[in-house]
């Protein structure tokens, strides 16, 4: 076996690195040698994804040098060269022959990144019968699907499905223990699919296109209250999705301009100025001020390179080559930058792009859609080395494309970042739909940072909402008041007031949104407007977002017969309105007159009432103002009269 | 069950209003006033009266005067640079959108929506051309337009069909033909894809325009025979069968011209599937109705509107008519006339925008007389910019051929609009507009500002009372009615804000109407509550 520059830098402690014929250990989770490890700071590790937008040519981003002359037969255009200044960069001659391969000559940045043994490779990923669409493709990588019947059109993000189940109730509900969003995209101001998830709330909040640093002052100036009463029907969802929106951006805003501030990046460090790395260059200043984000998506677009892919006169330049060169500059400015800030070990990134391209060149020194494509997964926590062997160029059909030349299915890639490195346990993974890819996980974390069964991270604690109190009385002779207080709330997702005339069987009385995951105090109070007469009871209920309920408390209320029928008038004086509010305890009519004080009749209603408190408008518009003379007469001749002032 | 059975009877305000937002981006109080009294018969029949352009191409200021088809053509050095002519071309295009009283801009929004290309394709004449064929078959063929946007300079160049030839096809364009334009994902396979592309072989792009296509008067590409693919192209038999149940296949050209009669089959071939009608018809569904297509809304709208499209050579404009005319449209078809469809999309940007400024009588600056202002400052910085890029909508240069989210993207579909990182553009706009000034800037002209003094003097029936003032200046602004709860936030936090009584504004009011003064005092409040009413929850729906 070949020694390989890498080892120098990434065997702990003596330990061999477990690599068999140049392809490390599919995983070594059950070493005695790793048992014993520190589990500091799992927990607030984080990964970073670099979506490369288009469908990334894998076969120009690493040419497989073992089959040169197939290459440069297949892309007699647009192959990268093997000589002169421009050449293809030797990855690592120490490697197999089936694993020799050429970066593209732009991405200097990645290849010292695999010098220092910060990178792993993982050579023709894709998922089963894949999908040559941008669109479909796209959207199966961000859901976790596949071509498959049952995987092919799955309605969430797998990253919002995993930071649903690791921060339960938090999407949307910052609090001390999580004050950040789950995930920050940039790049692109359409949300990603992969950051939808089951709850109401988005998992992510979006950055593309504000400035983090004066985000708050911004959201802070604009938006107003809320719409109290929303109705059961499309426009009130829309009108609820827009509430959440505004709810979680506010929420957040203070926060995120907060650790924007609060960071910085390396004066040591120079980003290429182009809106990519600045993307990775916010990432790492919001790490820096101490973002508890588990999840960043930042994104490169350009990738469809149909035509000119490279420049007629030297294959090395041209539109694919800047790109390499963005993206490779970007992520080694990012990875110095938080090394030299102190956070290497906190940060794995991982790039992806919906799918490769054709191994043949079409006549327009571009390339057309295809399957395959190589990840890299960089960060001082990576195992470094290669996974898999270059594509096997003869393996092509008429159209050009690879025969079933798939090595790794992406879910293995993020099944590993996700349990290996973020420490999530096999049940946070089943809830991700990652299951199946559990036993093929590959060794993508190294011995010095792979996180051991006993350091997994559980979901963020999950404590009830604990009640402070709970209370309910008479309030105005005939309402009941019910209040109550928390100290503290977790995935609280609303309240329900029951009722009962015998303390056995309850009803909803009314519904009372929680404040869903909070360490502050917080009080609710609401009325009962339609008492029962004498003793009746009331109990709180209350509701977590996955819909699990628990009976808070019961109080017993009596209200006192002090007439079988009152009647009053409010407001006094009114304009436009006003009320009668009529007591019964039967049903029956009240006979309503309304006088001006030269004695003529302005107004007259006869009124229905029921059983119970009647809340009767009384429509004055029309009626100008000045000094009025109510009378209202029940049937049963119960008199109520009153002065009214009618004001504009 | 949801029936495309005609409504009847008079719209009244509320539904006049939902068919002017929908179908139109000419929204205003008179305008709702006058359709309220129509039939629904007469109301849709008048929307599908097409209106002739107010100025039949953009003007550049440095120039001062049109640039496209001018002979001499103007040297660059007299006229801005191509990037800004492509945006003033944009420009043009909103502000006809604007005016326009017909359905006829929206069709052209919704073809657009399908038809995805980018400005920077190709040359700003390139682009005018291509949104020429937008209006030339707004209400007409889907089937001939897809002929002739595959012949379109600027989608030739967009999706490098002008790359594409016979030694080595570009799927680009023939797999975004089936994928995007026609068919849907699903419909086709590999080997299809590839026989498109070989059908499309040689069909190139004419940059100088000089190719004129007879039947649209507008320029058009050209087809080069010695690119082409000359073969007999077989397609799938699952996907293509033709009358007999065999692979259908298309005979390979002759020369130039029997190119048109293969790209002619091949069309065909798309049009005879089932699954191109009800693409087509659900991609309506979703810009007019609603995002949710449940399989009662897929068997009993889409499916028999599908087969009308199929059965009048995919001809739009008699599609658009029965589902406006609808009971379905209306949300009448059911016990609950509220529960669906009214309020339930959230606006684009650009219904944001033109909604706003036609319903608020917004001044824009004259195209002719005032160029500069109309299209640089106005138009390109204010609206294209500030209002619609910082809001997520990169209007006529998505960043792929898939186009707006808010048209594709499963689940969410319009709500894609509004985010963390929209919010801010989308909030921030009322504010532009009645400061007459840029996004977040205090020195940075807009070139257009609110008279909302003005407009409340002419629009509101008694400005005096602070009750009628909020009521109908919320009146049609917001889809359903605000309850009494909502009214008394507007009015009294927001409008007198606890500063002044009704009392008070009467008498500001008042005294402003015999005397002019008060003017600031005025503009201030009012623009509070014109701030808050455009950036509520329920005006960002429609």
């Amino acid at each position: 076996m070949d020694r390989r520059k890498f080892f120098k830098v990434s065997a702990p402690l003596g330990l061999t690195p477990l690599l068999i014929n140049g392809t490390p250990l599919k995983t070594f989770a059950n070493s005695d040698l790793l048992r014993a490890m520190d589990c500091t700071g799992v927990s607030e590790r984080v990964i970073v994804l670099v979506q490369l937008k288009g469908g990334n040519d894998g076969l120009n981003t690493l040419v497989p040098l073992d089959q040169y002359a197939t290459y440069q037969s297949l892309r007699p255009n647009i192959a990268l060269p093997s000589t002169g200044a421009n050449s293809y960069l030797t990855l690592d001659n120490t490697l197999p022959t089936a694993q020799h391969m050429g970066l593209h000559p732009s991405m200097q940045g990645f290849k010292s990144l695999y010098d220092d043994g910060l990178m792993s490779i993982i050579n023709a990923v894709a998922y089963n019968s894949p999908n040559r669409s941008h669109f479909k493709s796209t959207d199966l990588w961000l859901t976790g699907g596949d071509g498959s019947q049952t995987n092919y059109n799955i309605p969430t993000g797998w990253m919002g499905r995993y930071l649903d189940h690791m921060f339960p109730g938090y999407a949307g509900n910052p609090d001390t223990l999580m004050p950040d969003p789950l995930g920050i995209q940039l790049g692109d101001n359409q949300q990603s699919l992969g950051f939808h998830s089951a709850s109401e709330h988005a998992s992510a909040v979006n950055l593309s296109y504000a400035s983090p640093g004066g985000f708050y002052n911004l959201i802070n100036e604009i938006g107003g209250t809320h719409v109290a009463n929303v109705p059961n029907t499309e426009y009130g969802k829309e009108l609820e999705y827009i509430m959440n929106v505004e709810d979680s951006t506010a929420r957040y805003a203070q926060r995120i301009s907060d650790v924007f501030n609060a960071g910085s990046n390396s004066a040591a460090v120079t980003y290429p100025a182009h809106y990519f790395a600045n993307q990775l260059k916010t990432v790492a200043r919001l790490i820096d001020g101490g973002s508890k984000t588990k999840i960043f998506l930042v994104g490169l677009g350009g990738f469809d390179t149909h035509v000119e892919q490279s420049e007629l006169t030297d294959p090395a330049i041209g539109r694919h080559a800047d790109l390499m060169y963005y993206l490779s500059e970007g992520v080694k400015a990012f990875q110095d930058d938080i090394t030299a800030l102190g956070h290497a070990d906190k940060v794995m990134t991982v790039t992806f792009s919906e799918f490769g391209r054709k191994p043949i060149e079409n006549e327009s020194w571009g390339t057309d859609h295809g399957t395959i494509a190589p990840m890299f997964v960089i960060g001082k926590g990576v195992q470094p080395g290669v996974h898999g062997n270059n594509p096997d160029l003869t393996n092509v059909d008429n159209n050009g494309l690879f025969i079933d030349e798939i090595q790794h299915d992406y879910r293995q890639v993020f099944t590993t970042v996700l349990q290996d490195w973020l420490g999530s346990d096999d049940t946070a993974m089943g809830d991700t739909y990652f299951s199946p890819f559990l036993a093929q996980k590959l060794a993508l974390v190294s011995p010095t940072h792979f996180v051991d069964p006993s350091c997994y991270v559980p979901p963020l604690v999950n404590l009830p909402v604990s009640l402070v109190s709970f209370d309910a009385y008479v309030v105005d002779d005939y309402d009941v008041a019910l209040t109550w207080e928390t100290e503290s709330e977790i995935n609280n997702s609303h309240f329900v007031i029951e009722r009962s005339k015998d303390g056995v069987d309850f009803m909803a009385l009314v519904q009372i949104p929680g404040h869903g995951t909070t360490n502050q105090a917080h009080s609710y109070r609401t009325i009962d407007v339609n008492p029962f007469f004498g003793t009746s009871y009331y109990r709180l209920k209350q509701v977590d977002y996955d819909g699990k309920e628990t009976i808070e408390d019961i109080k017993a209320v009596t209200i006192e017969q002090s007439s079988e029928f009152s009647i009053k008038l409010f407001p006094n004086p009114a304009s436009k309105e006003t009320t009668l509010k009529v007591i019964s305890e039967g049903e029956s009519e009240v006979f309503f007159k309304l006088f001006n004080m030269g004695g003529q009749l302005v107004k007259e209603l006869t009124l229905p009432v029921f059983i119970g408190q009647n809340d009767i408008p009384i429509n004055l518009r029309g009626v100008s103002s000045g000094t009025y003379f109510v009378q209202a007469v029940s049937k049963k001749g119960h008199k109520f009269s009153s002065k009214l002032m009618v004001v504009d | 069950m949801a029936s495309l059975n005609p409504k009847t009877g008079i719209l009244g305000k509320r539904l006049a209003a939902h068919l002017l937002r929908r179908a139109t981006f000419k929204i205003s109080k008179d305008r709702i006033t006058a359709f309220s009294q129509k039939t629904v018969t007469q109301a849709v029949d008048e929307l599908l009266v097409i209106q002739p352009n107010t100025l039949d191409r953009p003007y550049d200021f440095v120039l001062g005067g049109p640039w496209i088809n001018v002979v001499p053509e103007p040297l660059s050095e007299d006229k801005s640079s191509e990037g800004l002519l492509r945006q003033f071309v944009t420009a043009w295009w909103l502000d006809e959108a604007r005016q326009d009283d017909s359905v006829g801009h929206k069709m052209q929004y919704f073809l657009h929506s399908i038809w995805i290309i980018h400005t920077d394709s190709g040359r700003s004449e390139h682009f005018y051309d291509y949104l020429k064929l937008l209006e030339n078959y707004q209400l007409g063929s889907f089937r001939d337009l897809s002929v002739k946007m595959t012949l379109n300079n600027l989608m030739l160049r967009y999706l490098d069909n002008v790359f594409n030839n016979k030694n080595n096809p570009n799927e680009n364009y023939a797999r975004e033909l089936l994928e995007l334009f026609t068919m849907g994902e699903g419909n086709y396979n590999n080997d299809d894809i590839a026989a498109a592309a070989e059908v499309l072989t040689g069909f190139t792009w004419v940059y100088n325009r000089s190719n004129i296509d007879p039947d649209t008067n507008l320029p058009m590409g050209t087809a080069n025979f010695g690119n082409h693919a000359v073969n007999n192209k077989t397609f799938s038999q699952q996907y293509f069968p033709d009358a007999n149940g065999n692979p259908t296949v298309i005979t390979g050209a002759i020369d130039a011209a029997d190119m048109y009669r293969e790209l002619d089959d091949f069309i065909d071939m798309i049009f005879a599937q089932q699954e191109t009608g009800k693409y087509i018809v659900r991609k309506m569904y979703r810009m007019f109705v609603s995002k949710k297509i449940t399989p009662e809304i897929e068997s009993d709208i889409i499916e028999p509107l599908a087969a009308d499209l199929r059965a009048n050579n995919y001809t739009i404009g008699p599609v658009l008519e029965k589902l406006l005319k609808s009971e379905h449209f209306y949300d009448a078809d059911d016990s609950d006339s509220a529960d669906e469809i009214i309020g339930g999309l959230i606006r684009s940007p650009l219904e944001l925008a033109l909604h706003s400024f036609n319903y608020l009588e917004l001044d824009i600056p004259d195209p002719v007389t005032d160029t500069e202002n109309h299209y640089n400052i106005f138009y390109w910085r204010g609206v294209i910019y500030d209002m619609f890029l910082r809001a997520g909508f990169t209007i006529f240069r998505t960043s792929t051929p898939a186009g707006y989210p808010a048209y594709y993207q499963e689940p969410d579909y319009a709500r894609s609009w509004f985010n963390s990182s929209t919010i801010l553009a989308r909030y921030k706009s009322p504010e532009m507009l009645i400061k007459g000034r840029r996004y977040n800037s205090t020195n940075n002209l807009l070139g257009a500002q609110l008279d909302l003094l003005n407009y409340v003097d002419s629009n509101v029936s008694n400005p005096y009372a602070v009750y009628t003032l909020v009521t109908e200046l919320i009146d049609n602004m917001f889809p359903e009615i605000a309850d009494q709860d909502r009214l008394n936030y507007f009015m009294d936090d927001i409008f007198l804000a606890g500063t002044m009584t009704a009392g008070d504004w009467a008498m500001v009011w008042g005294e402003y109407k015999t005397s002019g003064l008060n003017v600031e005092e005025i503009n201030l409040a009012l623009g509070n509550l014109i701030e808050a009413i455009m950036y509520s929850p329920e005006y960002q729906l429609f």
